[in-house]
């Protein structure tokens, strides 16, 4: 009788759950999109150039206060830090600011910096013309490196937005000290580098 | 009415021996009773593990235990409560009571439930032999957020079989409950005749099959960026941990129902019967649980209103929260307004109920609390987060689960069960698990956070009076225990009908049902259907 039926329901029902699983995973795309919209994990930063900034254009009505935060990932024996300290600076204009990285191990290490930007509004009208998290970089054992990252904010942004934070991570990518992050393949920092 | 078809089954009952009834067997009663006992050994393995929290808790410093074995104490007392315990009883409740209620021979897939039952004491073999792994046991939080969850160590991977274990046995669960409701009915049992317990089972049936895979694949996302290079939650390869938080609680926020629903659903059996009244506001009973299901899938990032969102979801999340509170003041109205004027009587299993409808209230309320975005701020990740989710897990869906123990144990068993020993249960219970939960509130609320072995010495007093707490409610559920037994074993003959109050077709079975029932499907008639 419906004990068949039943057999006929369940295997229909046990769609939803395998469509379900792949829900989960649609999420991810989801989610980097949602990031792309919102501005979320830095995700709204473009890279441009000195030339495409229009000098005229700068917002003199206005100061944005800008921080610079520096971190490392886990035991990443490196010495981070940003040599720039707090600065004002004006909507429109092209902005310098230094950081210094140091290996203090005795091995030669590679390492990637991954940037954040808070609040995460503020990444839309965030553009780049130079950055060494573009780049992975390479340090001799007890090298000592000097980065600096140019950068201006869009005359657009809005006008409640008072003070940007901008945070870097330095994550290793080394092959060579053979820890997880080293499994990681260059395509996929290719991909990351991508969406920056 | 079925009688006739029951003396008949009598004379043609095959017996099986002992292996063959329990281990291969697909009666639906005897899975039930595998489901019940199962579960009532995981409250004790895991209500061990709460000891060893409560007892290290007592007092300031170290005392007994290394911080990383406490993590994951904490992490699997967790894991091991909620699918070992509260989600495994309420499917034990569904294999006994549904067929029995919607006037069904058996469950509609009997060979898939009686794997769906098995496939548990293997995932849970899998995740309690990680505590004798060299690294130990997980010890980064039931929720499992990268990156710390990958730092676990040789565990790990025993954790993701085990959560996918867990979930191949609900889901099919679920979906041969479903089968079961949609297909088996007895002729006359419309969907607005069924008790409320099989409404609240099919609705949390759904929410199991839509949300346990996107925890498989929120574990399974884990499990490649660990082994496999993948980066979905590694920042260094262009993921997010905060990602995870998001899918895994796409999936926990359901979950959290998952485990209430069928509490609602048994008290809202139970406490009809000791009023002597229909149950009040059936039909808004059924659309209130049916809103809350759809609405858990709309408030997931309220636990996580602190991770840095854009104002607009913020605000949304705490308004979706808020509203949850609407179908669920629903039920709690109706619960009163069923005893309202009613000819109450309180045996233990309306005790159990009542103090349920009261207690969950408040866990309730610390919930709204805690869904208020500015205030979780203060609240996130202390003391008071977990003083809200015991209420609502433990004096809520636990207690639930004994008010249903205690109703249906005499059908079961065709025993009464000792009631004063019944009612020592349920005051020292209820007693004590104030004790232990409600000086929570205070420690979270002074700045206590959670899933930290040590505290600042401020937090001595209410953790030592919650520590008291802890270890009475802990062994008088050894009470719980010898009730159970007792009444098995023998006792007062419990008649048909069992509460006076009591009406279903569940009810016009003999006391204990015979292994087959319903071979004839029963005529359903008012007088036998819900109200």
């Amino acid at each position: 009788m419906s004990a068949n039926q039943g057999k006929k329901m369940a295997l229909k029902l046990a769609l939803i759950p395998v469509a379900m699983f792949g829900f989960g995973y649609a999420l991810v795309p989801l989610y980097d999109v949602f990031c792309d919209l919102t501005g979320l994990g830095g995700r709204g930063v473009q890279q441009t150039t000195a030339d495409q900034i229009d000098p005229a254009g700068v917002d003199r009505s206005r100061q944005i206060k800008m921080e610079y935060l520096t971190s490392t990932n886990g035991d990443l024996p490196w010495a981070f830090k940003s040599l720039t300290g707090t600065t004002r600076i004006h909507p429109g204009a092209l902005n310098e600011a230094h950081f210094v990285v140091e290996n203090t191990s005795d091995e030669t290490i590679v390492g990637r910096a991954i940037y954040n930007v808070s609040p995460a509004e503020a990444s839309i009208y965030l553009s780049k013309t130079e950055c060494f998290c573009y780049t992975e970089q390479t340090l001799e054992p007890g090298e000592k490196l000097e980065m600096p990252m140019r950068f201006v904010i869009d005359t657009e942004l809005p006008r409640k937005i008072k003070g940007v934070t901008l945070s870097y991570t330095f994550f290793e990518t080394s092959d060579s000290r053979g820890d997880k992050a080293a499994k990681k393949t260059d395509d996929e920092h290719a991909e990351a580098g991508s969406r920056s | 009415m079925s009688e006739a078809a029951i003396h008949h089954d009598d004379h043609h009952e095959h017996h099986p021996g002992f292996i063959q009834r329990w281990f291969f067997g697909t009666n639906h009663k005897d899975i039930g009773t595998l489901y019940l006992l199962f579960s009532l050994v995981m409250f004790f393995i895991g209500g061990a593990m709460a000891m060893v929290i409560r007892l290290e808790l007592f007092q300031p410093g170290l005392q007994f235990v290394d911080p990383q074995f406490f993590n994951s104490m904490t992490t699997m007392h967790a894991l091991v409560m909620i699918f070992g315990v509260v989600m495994p009883a309420a499917v034990g409740f569904a294999n006994w009571m549904i067929p029995m209620m919607i006037g069904a021979p058996d469950m509609a897939l009997p060979r898939l439930n009686n794997w769906s039952f098995w496939i548990l004491p293997f995932a849970f073999t899998l995740l309690l032999v990680t505590l004798f792994l060299p690294g130990g046991g997980p010890a980064g939080g039931w929720t499992m957020y990268p990156p710390l969850m990958l730092q676990t160590g040789d565990a790990f991977p025993f954790v993701i079989f085990a959560v996918h274990f867990l979930g191949f046995s609900s889901v099919m669960g679920a979906i041969n409950i479903i089968a079961t409701v949609f297909n088996m009915r007895a002729p006359g049992m419309t969907f607005m005749k069924l008790p409320l317990f099989v409404w609240a089972w099919i609705i949390t049936a759904f929410l199991l099959i839509a949300s346990i895979p996107v925890l498989a694949g929120a574990v399974t996302m884990l499990l490649t960026d660990k082994y496999f290079g993948t980066s979905f939650f590694d920042a260094a390869g262009g993921g997010d941990p905060v990602m995870f938080q998001h899918i895994f609680w796409f999936f926990g926020h359901p979950e959290v129902y998952i485990l209430i629903l069928p509490a609602f659903g048994i008290v809202s059996q139970v406490i009809p019967t000791f009023s002597r009244k229909p149950l009040f506001g059936y039909e808004s009973m059924v659309y209130a649980t049916a809103a809350i299901a759809f609405m858990s899938f709309f408030v997931w990032a309220h636990h996580m209103f602190t991770v840095g969102m854009p104002l607009a979801g913020e605000l949304f999340f705490m308004y979706a929260t808020m509203s949850i509170a609407v179908p669920t003041g629903v039920k709690i109205f109706n619960w009163l307004a069923t005893m309202w004027r009613g000819s109450l009587t309180f045996e233990t299993p309306m005790l159990f109920a009542v103090a349920f409808v009261l207690l969950f209230s408040i866990g309730g309320f610390s919930g709204l609390m805690l869904g208020i975005t500015p205030a979780d701020f203060q609240y996130h990740d202390t003391y008071f987060v977990v003083a809200h989710f015991h209420y609502v897990l433990v004096t809520g869906a636990v207690f639930a689960l004994f008010a249903g123990a205690y109703y249906w144990l005499p059908k079961w068993t065709g025993h009464m069960y000792n009631e004063t020993l019944g009612k020592w249960h349920f005051w020292l219970s209820t007693i004590s698990v104030n004790v232990l939960f409600f000086p929570q509130h205070f420690l979270g609320l002074a700045g206590m956070p959670r899933r930290i072995p040590d505290y600042a010495v401020q937090f001595t007093e209410w953790n030592m009076v919650s520590s008291i707490g802890g270890f009475v409610f802990g062994l008088s559920q050894l009470l719980f225990v010898v009730v159970v037994i007792q009444c098995i074993r023998g006792g007062a003959k419990a008649t048909n009908q069992v509460w006076e109050g009591a009406h279903g077709l569940e009810w016009t079975l003999p006391s204990p049902p015979p292994a087959h029932t319903f071979t004839t499907p029963p005529k359903v008639t008012d007088s036998v259907a819900h109200s």
